[in-house]
């Protein structure tokens, strides 16, 4: 954390000169390896994150959303880091598989999940024509990446419960999907982007000022 | 994929990977909308004759699959069976009742229902899971769906980096360990743990992924439009027949249970 939020959201704008949105072999390699993480990340939050999704879920139904965030990440994290069109998408998807690959309770349905969640990220970022990526539009990516995991579910089961059900998971998806996988990711992007591990990345580049 | 004279394993290896991921679409979305257990079971029985005679399955994975499903499907039933909402399922039968608690015949049936749903569809991604190798997958991908070489092969390349993350991790806990951190128990401690590891473990990956990377560009990976394959993944004739076949069993076993009714 060397930098301040800043001077990060200011040099984001600037370099357009080396700015492209052309995939290089490393940005490629990094997306595979970063969907890998993040599904070793599912994989593991499979059984925490499920059991407090059950719990909350049973306090009031439709509060499990709360735990779901993390689930999300993947598409923050892509989209920050590698900056190109459908980096949010690949990376999400690939977490997506490797996590139903290892083996968790949803099986290839996982793989479905993915592609709407990164999808729902994917289009923040576009919207914002991979130009930003300040805090604020890493919480609109997670929010964005609820919002497809939302609408996934409910047209896969939810919609024979009831509205008031969904409105609270609506709610509750929204507010784990901007602070679990928006805050937190940018957060671990500014963490990673410290250690040097980013440098061949314009994030890594401005985290760090070359003395 | 072995020709030239060596024995073939069974026919499923024989076939395009692409042909057996997309034959299993249909049923599987039949067992995704069936509401009660008739069709999954048929269809994981189909599922299950596919894998039987198409592939000559070692020992293990062939009592994995007679021995584990069904008591996975069982207990899946009861766990199932007990979190119905026992307004929604049909309460003629009370099976158990101790004290207020009442465990209906419909429960379980509901139960056995989604266990057995979960089963089909982990079957059926089964014949082309236990049959296809991944790099015959990507070369499929790449040379039928028009996938770009460059991202299939990556992907194929990350995959291999799965035993490497597993290594690494043991790695940073052990340095955990060795400076005294963790050792706590419970949920919470745990996650204290994953967050503890998560950025060493990312930055590790990202750095490895970049050395990948530099040997890749050093080989002028991606400098061509296209590329030559070690071998090519074909259509073929036989990949039509077995379509056909699957397809006429799966709709017919839908069909008949359907009217049945």
């Amino acid at each position: 954390m060397h930098a301040t939020s800043s001077s990060v959201d200011r040099s984001a704008r600037v370099d357009s000169s080396d700015r492209s949105l052309r995939w290089r072999v490393v940005d490629i390699v990094i997306a595979a390896v970063l969907g890998v993480a993040t599904g070793l990340i599912f994989w593991f939050w499979n059984t925490i994150g499920y059991l407090w999704f059950e719990t909350a879920d049973a306090v009031t139904p439709g509060f499990g959303g709360i735990a779901v965030g993390i689930w999300l990440l993947g598409g923050v994290l892509g989209g920050l880091i590698i900056r190109k069109p459908g980096a949010a998408l690949l990376v999400e998807l690939i977490g997506a598989i490797v996590s139903a690959l290892i083996g968790n309770i949803w099986g290839p349905t996982t793989i479905y999940s993915g592609i709407v969640q990164g999808l729902g990220a994917e289009l923040v970022f576009a919207a914002f024509f991979y130009r930003r990526f300040g805090i604020v539009v890493a919480a609109l990516a997670g929010i964005g990446a609820g919002v497809g995991a939302w609408i996934f579910e409910f047209f896969t089961g939810n919609i024979e419960k009831s509205a008031v059900f969904n409105l609270l998971y609506l709610g509750s998806i929204v507010v784990s999907g901007a602070l679990l996988a928006g805050v937190l990711g940018w957060f671990l992007v500014r963490a990673l982007a410290a250690t040097g591990a980013l440098s061949r990345f314009a994030v890594g580049r401005e985290a760090r000022r070359e003395v | 994929m072995s020709s030239l004279g060596v024995p073939r394993p069974g026919y499923l290896h024989g076939l395009n990977p692409l042909t057996k991921i997309a034959v299993v679409i249909p049923a599987m979305a039949a067992v995704i909308v069936s509401r009660e257990p008739v069709i999954p079971l048929a269809l994981l029985a189909l599922a299950l004759v596919t894998v039987f005679t198409g592939t000559r399955l070692p020992a293990r994975t062939v009592v994995l699959l007679l021995v584990a499903l069904p008591v996975g499907v069982a207990i899946g039933a009861i766990g199932f069976g007990l979190w119905t909402d026992p307004a929604r399922v049909d309460r003629a039968m009370v099976l158990l009742q101790v004290g207020d608690y009442r465990l209906y015949v419909g429960s379980l049936v509901a139960g056995l229902t989604a266990s057995l749903r979960l089963a089909a569809l982990l079957m059926l991604a089964l014949v082309s899971g236990l049959t296809t190798s991944g790099p015959d997958f990507v070369r499929s991908v790449v040379q039928h769906l028009r996938v770009p070489y460059r991202i299939g092969y990556t992907a194929l390349a990350a995959f291999r980096f799965i035993p490497r993350f597993r290594h690494d991790l043991d790695l940073i806990r052990q340095a955990h360990r060795v400076r005294g951190t963790g050792g706590r128990r419970g949920p919470l401690a745990a996650i204290g743990r994953l967050a503890g590891a998560i950025v060493p473990l990312l930055a590790g990956a990202i750095r490895h992924a970049e050395r990948v990377a530099l040997a890749m560009d050093a080989r002028a990976f991606g400098a061509h439009p296209t590329r030559t394959e070690r071998h090519s993944v074909p259509l073929r004739r036989r990949d039509a027949v077995f379509a056909v076949v699957f397809l006429t069993a799966s709709g017919a076993i839908v069909v008949a249970i359907v009217v049945s009714r």
